[in-house]
Formats: structure tokens, C-alpha cells, sequence
């Protein structure tokens, strides 16, 4: 049997479990995982159902699939330094492909965008660059084909390493967007690794089915966790990934 | 002149966009 002794998980609020245990937390808590998230979203139920000594969620509400790509990169090459590539296991939760993230020079940070979701207007540059990033730059078209990229090039980095994960969505994406992906070459789509980012319900939309209680800021709450977390054990379990 | 036309412009296009944006969503499941 092998055993997983490092989940690592990364992701946005889906993943993160954003209005677990209450949907408003004071705004310095806001980006805090506590030991309640970490018993009670999904990833969490996984990683303790399967007794994992280590586990490392880098969610961040707002996240982008930008910054999910460089957590990748970033963070799989220092874990194995402390572990073999066959006790790890990563649950990636692939965002909204409009979401972007920008490296804000003056303040030495990561600013997330959200291009449907005005930024606040006391940070001028950040607000500048959204506005004119979200009139002229914006379009379904680069969605799609930054999507395809970093589906692709997160798959390679983690195949290459022989680290084994699974690709979920936290949401689903609009009618314009499928279209676009679904528009791109098939000799690129047929590369995609189906059995490790299937072609499965968003978490939102397998919650919606499900009818479980949703917060105000429309997660899937505690009930929504168990059950993505048993659905994707399922999966899991009848696919060969994780901890057999 | 062309400064100000361009602010303009852009106001109009980013409510317009903004505006279609909304009807997809993604945090609203339906």
C-alpha cells in the first residue's frame, strides 16, 4: 500500500474552505487558515482520512490559476527536498481562467485580479492597471488559451517530477468560455491527462446538485466539503490516485 | 483632446463589458 505522508493542496477560496466555520471573519483573518479549515474542508478530510503526517494548503481567496502555476513551481521542488516524489500527492483546484495576479513593484506583493470584480480605488496603480487591463486586454480568447497552457504545463512539471496529483475546478466556467476551450486544437486537448484532471462538475456545481447549504458569499459549506471530499475519494479510489 | 476621448471611451466600454461579464458569472451557479 502506499502511503501519501505529504498532501499538498493549492487552489482559491474554493479549496481554501472560505466561509468555513462563519462567512465573515475580521479582515485580518481573512487569508487565515485555521486548525477548523484544515479539519474541515475537503482537502483536509482526505489528507485525514488517509493519515497523511504532513499537509500544506496555499489557497488564497481570489487566487488566480497565475498564481496556482507559480505555487506549483515554486513549492514541489522544496518538498522534495524532504520527501520522494511518490509521498506526495497535490490537489490542484483550478479557478476561474479570468482571474490573473500582478506583481505590485512598489508595495513588493502579488495583487490578485479579479476582471469582473472592480478593485478597491485607494490602491491607484493596482486600480489604473484593472481598468485598462479589463477594457482592452481582457478577453475570453486569452482565457481559454492561457488555461490550455498552464493546464498542460503544470501537468508536464508534476509528470516530469513523478509526483502524482489531481486537477479539479472550483467553478464552473460560462457558456463563451467552453466554447473557446473546447475550440482549441484537439491534437493539444488529446495531451490533456484525463484520468488526472477529469472532465467532472465543478465543486460548486457538484454542490449545487447535491443541494447543500451554501454561504453568503456562495461556498459550499461544511456539508459541501464532506461530500466533494467523498466524491473525489471515490474517484480517486476508482482511478488509482492518492493513497491506495 | 485625445486624453480625454480615451477616458471617456474606456468608461463606456468597461461598464459595457462589466455589464456582460455579470450574466456569466461564475460565482453564481444556476
Amino acid at each position: 500500500m502506499n502511503k501519501i505522508k505529504h498532501v499538498y493542496v493549492t487552489g482559491d477560496s474554493f479549496s481554501f474552505g472560505q466561509e468555513l466555520g462563519g462567512s465573515d471573519v475580521p479582515v485580518e483573518d481573512f487569508y487565515v487558515f485555521t486548525p477548523y479549515m484544515r479539519k474541515a474542508s475537503y482537502t483536509g478530510i482526505i489528507a485525514d482520512a488517509w493519515g497523511s503526517e504532513g499537509y500544506t494548503n496555499t489557497s488564497y481567496n481570489g487566487g488566480s490559476n497565475d498564481r496556482i502555476h507559480r505555487m506549483i513551481i515554486n513549492d514541489i521542488p522544496k518538498l522534495l527536498t524532504e520527501y520522494k516524489p511518490e509521498e506526495i500527492f497535490v490537489f490542484i483546484s483550478l479557478t476561474h481562467a479570468s482571474r490573473r495576479e500582478f506583481y505590485q513593484d512598489y508595495s513588493n506583493e502579488y495583487s490578485p485580479f479579479l476582471s469582473n470584480h472592480e478593485p478597491f480605488k485607494d490602491n491607484i496603480p493596482n486600480h489604473t492597471l484593472w481598468k485598462i487591463y479589463a477594457t482592452y486586454f481582457d478577453s475570453v480568447y486569452e482565457h481559454a488559451q492561457r488555461y490550455m497552457l498552464q493546464v498542460l504545463s503544470i501537468q508536464a512539471f508534476l509528470k516530469s517530477l513523478g509526483v502524482g496529483y489531481l486537477m479539479t475546478r472550483s467553478m464552473h466556467e460560462g457558456a463563451k468560455f467552453d466554447q473557446a476551450f473546447d475550440n482549441l486544437p484537439q491534437y493539444q486537448h488529446k495531451l490533456i491527462d484525463r484520468i488526472a484532471f477529469p472532465k467532472m462538475q465543478a465543486f460548486n456545481e457538484y454542490a449545487g446538485h447535491k443541494k447543500v447549504p451554501f454561504g453568503k458569499y456562495r461556498h459550499p459549506l461544511e456539508e459541501g466539503h464532506v461530500a466533494w471530499a467523498q466524491h473525489l475519494t471515490a474517484y480517486m479510489k476508482q482511478h488509482n490516485l492518492g493513497q491506495l | 483632446m485625445k486624453q480625454l476621448w480615451f477616458k471617456i471611451k474606456t468608461w463606456f466600454l468597461l461598464r459595457k463589458k462589466l455589464k456582460a461579464n455579470k450574466k456569466s458569472d461564475p460565482f453564481i451557479y444556476k
